[in-house]
């Protein structure tokens, strides 16, 4: 009997405590107290921080995006009130963020939100732009009171939407507060403001690594395909009228970053070397910046192509466990203010080495394997490569090549050259000694 | 006798130790190693040949050095281009290919129209490499080809040199050809031309040739066929052989030389040399059918006339003999003059081609084929750069002419044959100086050997008294004097040689530099900007009109479809061009529509001073357009007194032309230079006539930084303003 009654009781407690949180869960009891949005304009790509407050805390999260923001969103991360970054899982435009908190903080890039607008323009036209989102945080949550800033590249504002209360103030849009906002309430937010900045898109960028376990090296090629996203130019270009005052959103300079000890830069194109670069150590942030002009300034819709290439000493990337060799290295150069679009990553191994794992952003990812001959190759290298979609450019990304490679393969190239040597001169004796004439003497 | 024998030798052997021990206790280390090398002269033989390789390659490595690897002017690009080809799609569509970037609309089948040497030889290098896993991009391969047949140059030179006269002749030969300028203008590192290795094959062959006839072998002959048809697969100039050799022969048959071992090296050579020569499709059957290679077969057919009348003679009596040769030479002339004339009456021999008219006659070109004129390397030589390509060399010529006398022999003859006929054709065209190189070096050598070996004999300790030496006062000092003088000219040579490529060989053209104030080295790299853009920011099948000159480059670098280019096959096509541009813009607007046009490319020099631009080569594309179209008249282009003019005193239809407009186009705003008007030339150095003008049918597409490259669009019909 005390048996059932304890159980009835454990029971019943269950239920009330499932109970009381499935309420908590069923969404429809939790409402965000304050909402803060931050939305940051500077050339083409968008930079969001949002921070959210809410009533009680709470395990779960579900962060929403607007259906059309999903897919240009290159970087999303979430942090609770000490700066920790959460973990999520990502379904479609839903985020399942794990809290246990009641403050959020969600910082955003979006790519390919801002659209030149006109989309033609001439050579000496200001260069306007516009950027839509909606006047209210896309929320599965009710929000008692939120308010959102925009801050502009320029003062200059053609229109915006206005919502009261909106006020503008110089290169500052601010909308809100708003209160008591029904969940999934959206309602169009839009605003033309005029750019200075260049539109720096980067079609495809392509970084191959190859490592030289004999000379210590590591020789990166970066390809880069950059293309002027801005309002495309119509008429003439006057290089006359470009020298004297310039052309609207043109790319005259595309900074890289690199590390401090890069050695042996090159900057080239298939057809040759351009000549047209500058490097220049950076004290503050401890990186050589690389000012790359292109052969030609890319006006809008204009395209160009170049690589560059340069070493770096391996010792500082390559950590060995035995047999086991992991490669830490960056995805990528630091392109600031630069999107893209497409990145191909591949690195050529040691002769005989074979990957075991391709580590990026926290996770072990897919990997296309191919083969490659070297110098002095008897058998195949193998060939990593991954394709990403989007990133951004602005903060280290940082990728690990796991592999293992028997020490005792270094020692096959200096014998191939040895044997090789050693058998042409045998083979010149050899030669030497026999007769190859028809006639006797 | 043993005893006695023993006895003697004892004592001998003595005296040797006690030698042997003077000698290494006295004579310096320098005699020593000086010993030791002509105890082993192979060894300095080889090491010297080495030495001679290395430099060969590594003089023609100043563009590399001061620029970049990288392809130099303007047919190199075109090679380069077929290269790429090759190697990217096999021997077989390069053979096939037909090219629709070029000559549009005409388009032009490339594999029947190239001499593939080239291109096949830089491929096979590449292959090989990629096969032994050297990964060495086919660009560099293509750069560095011309200096590395080079130096093989300077081997088969010292085989040549030796096979003629001596090993002495030989490295001298090979060491002045490893550096004079004349062959350097075509072989440094990026100028990736026929020529580079053409040079290589041609010496080759004469080496064989004369190892040939010298052996009488026909291992050797069938060698010299073979190296024959390495020549004719790299070059057009495979003709030069093709009758020098014939020539050779029919000298030494005057001469009174012929020998059994000619009559075979010559069958064999020519019957295997034009089989295989037929074999390039670019040949074809013109070894058999054009005038150019008649001499050979005739001399062959002689050759054959003159051993079955020798056979004959043999067997007849004189008197009969005279009757039969009489009956039989009267029949067999008319027999020939009657063929050869039916022949060319039938069109089945090709009269001869307006090149090879202009090497006959220098003065043909100018008269009748303004596009062959037009063409600075086809303008004849002047007496400077004789000195400036060859320096001392061209003085010891002669000398070796005198030598090649003194000792003739079969190689000896063909040495003078070669040097004489070269001197010809050098003088009529600038670019055969590269004909005359090589054989002015041999020549040279043998001049500078029999004089050095002449007075060195007297300067050897064991030759001091020796009485069978021509004897005169001071022969000692005056033997010395000449030695030394020799050697201070050969280093003046060696000094003038390196000075020469790199002041004016070395330049890749495609970039240009300069000294900027302060010494600081200015780039101008605008033609690969403008054609980068072109590539990058033009439709793929869009349509660009440029002077044939840009044609290859356009192709190679900007990857787009030009109207006519440096192959220059179609004359009436670039006269059309010339025609567009000599035109007013609303007349060559007609033609570039009728011609697919999208855009316009010009080369205008007059912002930073660069002469060979478009506008100094705009009479040769007014003088190409009339010689199809009557309409465009030189003259027109001229002020009444003559003079070809840009500034206000201009012809008008100069300043109205399409090709003014493109190059001065916004450019009457522009101040040049300090205390100038605005829109001065800095090439013409006048202020340009025309200045405030609009373009109705084009609108300015592009301009490079320096204003080198000016690229225009054409613009629809409809968007006429």
């Amino acid at each position: 009997v005390v048996s059932t009654q304890s159980t009835g009781k454990m029971l019943s407690s269950q239920i009330v405590f499932i109970l009381f949180f499935s309420l908590i869960f069923c969404c429809e009891s939790q409402i965000i107290k304050n909402a803060e949005r931050n939305i940051h304009i500077t050339s083409h790509i968008v930079r969001q921080s949002i921070q959210i407050e809410l009533d009680v805390v709470i395990e779960q999260f579900i962060f929403l995006l607007t259906e059309n923001f999903e897919d240009k969103t290159s970087f999303i991360k979430f942090y609770n009130e000490n700066t920790t970054e959460l973990s999520f899982k990502k379904e479609k435009n839903y985020f399942y963020v794990q809290l246990n908190s009641n403050i959020l903080l969600v910082q955003i890039v979006l790519n390919h939100v801002v659209f030149p607008f006109p989309k033609e323009i001439d050579q000496r036209s200001p260069h306007f732009a516009k950027y839509f989102d909606s006047h209210y945080l896309f929320s599965k949550y009710k929000i008692l009171s939120q308010e959102t800033k925009v801050k502009l590249p320029t003062t200059r504002v053609e229109s915006y939407s206005r919502l009261a209360p909106s006020i503008l103030n110089g290169d500052l849009i601010k909308y809100g507060p708003y209160h008591d906002i029904e969940p999934f309430k959206s309602s169009d937010l839009s605003i033309h403001f005029q750019t200075t900045i260049p539109f720096n898109e980067l079609l495809s960028f392509r970084r191959e690594i190859e490592i030289s376990l004999w000379s210590g090296n590591l020789a990166f090629e970066d390809h880069f395909e950059l293309l002027n996203s801005g309002a495309k130019i119509i008429g003439e270009f006057s290089r006359f009228d470009h020298q004297t005052s310039g052309s609207t959103a043109s790319i005259q300079n595309f900074v890289v970053l690199l590390p401090k000890n890069t050695k042996d830069i090159y900057y080239r194109d298939d057809i040759g070397n351009i000549s047209t670069s500058r490097i220049s150590f950076n004290e503050e942030s401890e990186f050589l910046n690389l000012e790359l002009a292109p052969r030609y300034p890319l006006l809008g819709g204009w395209k160009a192509k170049f690589l560059t290439g340069f070493n770096l000493a391996l010792n500082n990337f390559l950590f060995v466990f035995g047999n086991e060799y992991i490669l830490n290295t960056t995805l990528l150069p630091i392109i600031p203010e630069t999107s893209i679009n497409n990145i191909q990553f591949s690195v050529l191994l040691p002769e005989t080495a074979k990957v075991t794992s391709f580590v990026y952003a926290g996770k072990n990812i897919d990997y296309n394997l191919s083969n490659k001959f070297s110098y002095l190759d008897l058998s195949p290298r193998q060939y990593i490569t991954i394709n990403l979609n989007k990133t951004i450019s602005d903060i280290p990304q940082f990728i690990q090549v796991k592999f293992i490679f028997s020490f005792s393969n270094l020692l096959r190239e200096p014998t191939i050259l040895v044997v090789s040597f050693f058998s042409i001169f045998i083979f010149a004796t050899f030669i030497r000694k026999i007769n190859i004439s028809i006639n006797n003497n | 006798m043993k005893d006695t024998s023993k006895k003697n030798t004892e004592p001998i052997k003595k005296v040797k130790v006690e030698v042997v021990k003077i000698k290494t206790e006295t004579i310096p280390l320098e005699q020593q190693i000086l010993n030791f090398l002509t105890q082993n002269s192979s060894l300095l033989l080889y090491s010297t040949l080495i030495l001679i390789y290395i430099i060969a390659f590594s003089t023609r490595l100043f563009s590399v050095l001061r620029f970049e690897s990288v392809i130099h002017e303007f047919d190199p690009y075109f090679n380069f281009r077929s290269t790429k080809y090759l190697v990217n799609e096999g021997i077989y569509n390069f053979i096939n290919w037909f090219d629709e970037y070029s000559w549009y609309p005409l388009g032009r089948i490339i594999g029947g129209t190239v001499y593939p040497g080239l291109m096949v030889t830089s491929a096979i290098i590449y292959w090989v490499l990629n096969f032994f896993h050297l990964n060495m991009k086919i660009r560099n391969i293509c750069v560095f080809l011309a200096p590395l047949f080079a130096s093989n140059t300077a081997i088969v030179t010292y085989l040549f040199g030796k096979e003629v006269f001596d090993k002495r002749v030989g490295l001298l030969a090979a060491a002045f050809i490893a550096i004079v300028p004349g062959y350097i203008s075509r072989s440094v590192a990026g100028s990736y031309d026929n020529e580079g290795i053409a040079i290589f094959a041609l010496i080759n062959t004469y080496y064989l040739w004369v190892k040939a006839v010298n052996t009488g072998s026909m291992f050797w002959s069938a060698l010299c066929a073979l190296g024959y048809f390495y020549m004719v697969a790299a070059w057009g100039g495979y003709v030069f052989i093709i009758n020098l050799i014939p020539l050779h022969v029919i000298v030494l048959l005057i001469s009174g030389r012929y020998s059994n071992r000619l009559y075979i090296a010559y069958c064999t050579t020519y019957i295997l040399g034009t089989l295989l020569s037929m074999q390039i499709s670019f040949v074809g059957f013109q070894p058999v059918q054009s005038s150019e290679h008649m001499a050979a077969l005739g001399v062959f057919c002689f050759l054959q006339a003159y051993c079955l009348t020798n056979w004959i003679r043999s067997m007849l009596t004189p008197v009969q003999f005279y009757t039969l040769f009489r009956i039989g030479f009267i029949f067999i002339s008319s027999f020939v003059t009657i063929a050869l004339a039916a022949g060319i009456a039938t069109g089945y021999i090709s009269p001869f081609t307006g090149r090879f008219y202009s090497l006959l006659d220098p003065t043909y070109a100018k008269q009748h084929i303004p596009i062959i004129a037009s063409v600075s390397e086809h303008q004849p030589t002047a007496w400077a750069s004789y000195f400036f390509d060859l320096h001392v060399l061209a003085f010891m010529f002669p000398a070796g002419f005198y030598f090649c006398f003194k000792n003739i022999s079969d190689g000896s003859i063909f040495l003078i044959l070669y040097g004489i006929t070269s001197i010809y054709f050098s003088g009529v065209m600038v670019r055969l100086m590269l004909i005359l190189a090589p054989i002015a070096c041999v020549l040279a050598a043998v001049g500078f050997s029999f004089t050095l070996r002449a007075y060195m004999r007297y300067l050897k300790s064991e030759n001091s008294n020796n009485k069978e030496l021509p004897q005169f006062e001071n022969r000692n000092q005056i033997a010395l004097f000449i030695v030394v003088a020799i050697t201070i000219i050969f280093i003046f040579f060696t000094i003038h040689c390196t000075w020469v490529t790199s002041e004016a060989y070395s330049s890749p053209s495609i970039v240009l530099a300069a000294r900027g104030q302060g010494g600081s080295k200015i780039i101008f790299d605008d033609f690969r900007e403008g054609y980068n853009w072109l590539k990058h920011n033009t439709h793929q099948n869009a349509k660009v009109m440029s002077w044939w000159d840009y044609g290859y480059q356009i192709e190679a670098m900007a990857n787009r479809t030009v109207l006519v280019d440096n192959n220059t096959w179609n004359n009436s096509h670039i006269a059309l061009v010339g025609k567009a541009f000599a035109s007013t813009e609303e007349n060559a607007y007609e033609i570039m529509k009728s011609l697919d046009v999208d855009y316009v490319l010009v080369i205008f020099g007059g912002l930073i001073g660069y002469a060979s631009d478009d506008i100094n080569k705009f009479l040769w594309m007014v003088r190409i357009a009339g010689s199809t179209d009557p309409n465009v008249k030189e003259a027109d282009y001229f002020t009444p007194n003559g003079e070809f003019r840009v500034d206000s005193e201009g012809s008008s239809t100069l300043l109205n032309s399409l090709m003014y407009k493109c190059c001065y186009y916004g450019f009457g705003t522009i101040t040049t230079e300090a205390n100038r008007p605005p829109g001065y030339d800095r090439v013409r150095n006048v202020e340009i006539g025309n200045k405030n003008f609009e373009l109705n049918y084009l609108e300015e597409a592009f301009t490079s930084e320096h204003w080198l490259v000016r690229i225009y669009r054409v613009l629809p019909p409809d968007n006429r303003s």
